[in-house]
């Protein structure tokens, strides 16, 4: 076959090319590329089970750029735009489409003046480009949204790491089983006893949201997972001391460094001052700025939570232990706890943000999926309508209306792939935004970028159906007719 | 016999209709009246009439089902005979009707239709690509050596002139070996030098490949065999050869 076949970038050309030489060849490597692409989207979709993780482990990669104001500024003009605008942008989309249908039905005749000079014959490389950048953004936007939940659990994470626990056997005890996520308050000196008792070490915990502003900056994060642990755990752990204060204007805090403060500068934590006693480079989701502190200031010497009652204690040293302790607990005081190790706590609270975070993220997503489908499903139809000559010529030399069908069907399924790889620095380029501003997100770069893919392609493979009829429908002699 | 395992020019390929009518389903008209035609394998056919004579409707149903247009209604019968020129040697292939238009026909548009952005060869090849069809070559490059195509082949479809993209049609449909070619106006946006041209290599290509040719046209081209239509009806088929009988 002459190398100059593939040269040319029209939607016919690159029909026969992939058509022509081996078709059943090129057909098996589409097909297989995106039945891989199929399982690598399912299979990320139920990433607990092992294969997830297996593939997770491999392709997963987080974009980790230095935390600044820009990339803040440009999510927040962009989310500005979208609530803005998507409204807009959908209901114009929709009225033009019903315009130019309209517009067709009134003017039959005008779609020939397309056809006749092929000036559609240019459009596979914009249709290539709308799709995988389109394929990107949906990506991308449920990368956010699932960030934004993985990050919730983060808290969690850094507390067991803290402590020192064995975060799938520590026993952690908690307020009743029943309501994950909005744990209630635990009797501090019962559950520290019986621990004790057993001959473990109890290390009294809370988790609660608040506020953390940096005073220097317009841009503050909304929300601030409060974490406090014993002054002896923040020593261990950070080699500074929190001890209990006489004067909360000497309270000091650990924040995360997307905040944008450094060691010894000031923070506001629930509208008090606080010096930065160190920054920690965690994310905890969308919009939100980690905060350590020690339960002996924050809760003990009433600084920003006086006489709070403590979120869970964990037993070190009872791993494993669960129903001795709980046991214990119900026989000597009567109470009904809750014991769990931090990775179920993790597990759940993931669970509680995945319900109460994403369908606002979600929102973001089926915007931007429902204008990619419109859009794509109209460039599609539409390109069909003007390729009818096309088709019609191709019939009129004998080539069979099933051939021209297949031939447009790989056709689509090459401009998907080709699409596919244009979504990946598309997906990329939005996920560093994300990790570069200052909303404490973490997004990853993974197998749910087949999300995109598998939009863009289920709207293109009804796009095919509907190409296919019209192939079916054509007529040849009057097409070719028409018009002179 | 596979459906494309065999040469068409080890056979003879005839076309013949009988008592063909088409009439415009939205009208009720009658464009073509009950035409009879026998076409033999190396004819070379000019089909003449004015505007609306129903020369285009009754060429292009002889291509069979695929140009048969569905706002009109089509009676009669078209049919096709296939004899091998060697019966011991070829065997008839087991391929369906279908199978064997779209090897044994071809087709040269009023406009050409080219691909403008393709190149010329490219074009040439296109149909035959679709098809899964080898080409011959030798009769490919008797065809451009005719058409006077070597130094185009390379152009784009798009800058090519009038002249030139109808040559590049006509090479379009020799490029399967087909066995007959209908030509829709050939000469319809070509000067009168051009004309006389295409009327004269079309012969040679007749007489070198044995294919046949039906022109239709309400030009003064020549051909040996000239049918006459006006309002739907054949009114002369005259042959200057003496192979073909005259019908009144």
């Amino acid at each position: 076959m002459p190398k100059t076949l593939r040269s040319n970038n029209s939607h016919l050309n690159h029909e026969v090319a992939a058509y022509d030489k081996h078709p059943h060849h090129r057909k098996i490597v589409a097909g297989t590329i995106a039945s891989v692409a199929l399982a690598g989207g399912i299979l990320a979709a139920y990433n607990h089970d092992d294969i997830g993780d297996t593939l997770d482990n491999l392709t997963n990669f987080t974009p980790t750029p230095a935390v600044n104001t820009q990339g803040s500024e440009m999510m927040i003009k962009a989310n500005d735009a979208l609530r803005d605008f998507g409204p807009w942008a959908l209901g114009l989309g929709a009225a033009t489409g019903i315009a130019y249908t309209a517009g067709r039905k009134l003017r039959p005749d005008s779609r020939i003046a397309a056809a006749h000079d092929f000036t559609h014959q240019t459009r596979r490389t914009h249709r290539v480009l709308f799709a995988g950048v389109t394929m990107g953004i949906i990506a991308g936007a449920a990368g956010i949204g699932d960030a934004a939940s993985k990050g919730a659990g983060e808290a969690i994470e850094i507390t067991a790491d803290m402590i020192g626990a064995d975060k799938d056997a520590t026993p952690v005890i908690n307020s009743y089983a029943g309501a994950p996520g909005n744990y209630m308050s635990v009797d501090r000196q019962e559950v520290e006893s019986v621990i004790l008792e057993q001959g473990g070490t109890p290390i009294a915990y809370s988790h609660d949201l608040g506020e953390v502003k940096n005073p220097l900056s317009e841009i503050n994060p909304s929300s601030a997972p409060i974490i406090a642990v014993p002054n002896v755990v923040i020593e261990q752990s950070f080699n500074v001391s929190m001890p209990a204060i006489d004067d909360c204007n000497d309270m000091s805090v650990i924040v995360g460094e997307q905040l944008g403060v450094e060691t010894g500068g000031t923070v506001t934590v629930n509208d008090k001052p606080a010096t930065v006693a160190g920054t920690v480079p965690i994310k905890p989701g969308l919009d939100r700025v980690v905060v350590v502190g020690s339960t002996d200031q924050l809760i003990d010497s009433g600084c920003i939570f006086p006489n709070k009652p403590l979120t869970g204690i964990a037993a070190l040293g009872l791993e494993g232990k669960h129903k001795q302790i709980l046991q214990e607990l119900e026989e000597r005081f009567g109470k009904t706890y809750s014991s769990r190790t931090f990775e179920d706590l993790k597990e759940e609270n993931d669970e509680f943000w995945d319900r109460s975070v994403k369908p606002l993220q979600m929102m973001l997503i089926m915007d931007v999926m429902a204008l990619g489908g419109i859009a794509i499903g109209y460039m599609q139809a539409n390109d069909i309508r003007a390729r009818r000559k096309e088709i019609a010529m191709i019939a009129s030399q004998g080539v069979k209306k099933k051939h021209i069908k297949r031939a447009n069907n790989i056709a689509t399924q090459m401009d998907n792939l080709a699409a596919f790889g244009v979504s990946i620095p598309v997906a990329g380029g939005l996920a560093y935004i994300a990790n570069s501003s200052q909303f404490g997100v973490a997004q990853e770069i993974d197998p749910k970028i087949a999300s995109g893919y598998l939009v863009v392609a289920g709207v293109t493979a009804l796009s095919s159906v509907l190409s296919n009829r019209l192939i079916e429908k054509t007529n040849v002699p009057g097409e070719l007719r028409s018009g002179i | 016999m596979s459906k494309y395992d065999f040469n068409p020019s080890d056979f003879n390929f005839g076309i013949h209709a009988t008592d063909l009518s088409i009439r415009a389903k939205e009208t009720g008209r009658q464009v073509v009246k009950s035409i009879t035609l026998n076409i033999e394998q190396g004819t070379y056919a000019s089909i003449h009439g004015p505007s609306g004579a129903g020369k285009t409707l009754a060429a292009t149903a002889l291509l069979g089902t695929r140009m048969w247009n569905p706002d009109l209604e089509y009676s009669g019968a078209v049919g096709y005979s296939l004899i091998p020129k060697n019966s011991m040697d070829n065997p008839l292939p087991d391929v369906n009707l279908d199978n064997v238009l779209e090897r044994f026909m071809g087709f040269v548009p009023q406009r050409y239709d080219l691909l403008p952005k393709m190149k010329a060869v490219d074009n040439i090849h296109l149909p035959s690509r679709m098809k899964q069809i080898p080409v011959d070559k030798k009769v490919l490059d008797r065809v451009y050596q005719q058409l006077e195509l070597d130094d185009l082949l390379s152009t784009k479809a798009g800058k090519l002139s009038g002249g030139e993209q109808q040559r590049v049609a006509i090479a379009r449909a020799f490029a399967g070996n087909p066995r007959a070619i209908i030509l829709d106006e050939p000469a319809s946006a070509l000067d009168p030098e051009l004309k006389d041209k295409t009327s004269r290599v079309l012969g040679e290509l007749v007489s070198q490949l044995g294919t046949t040719i039906i022109m239709v046209t309400h030009e003064n081209l020549h051909a040996p065999r000239r049918i006459e239509m006006t309002k739907g009806e054949i009114i002369a088929d005259t042959a200057t050869d003496g192979r073909h009988a005259v019908k009144p």
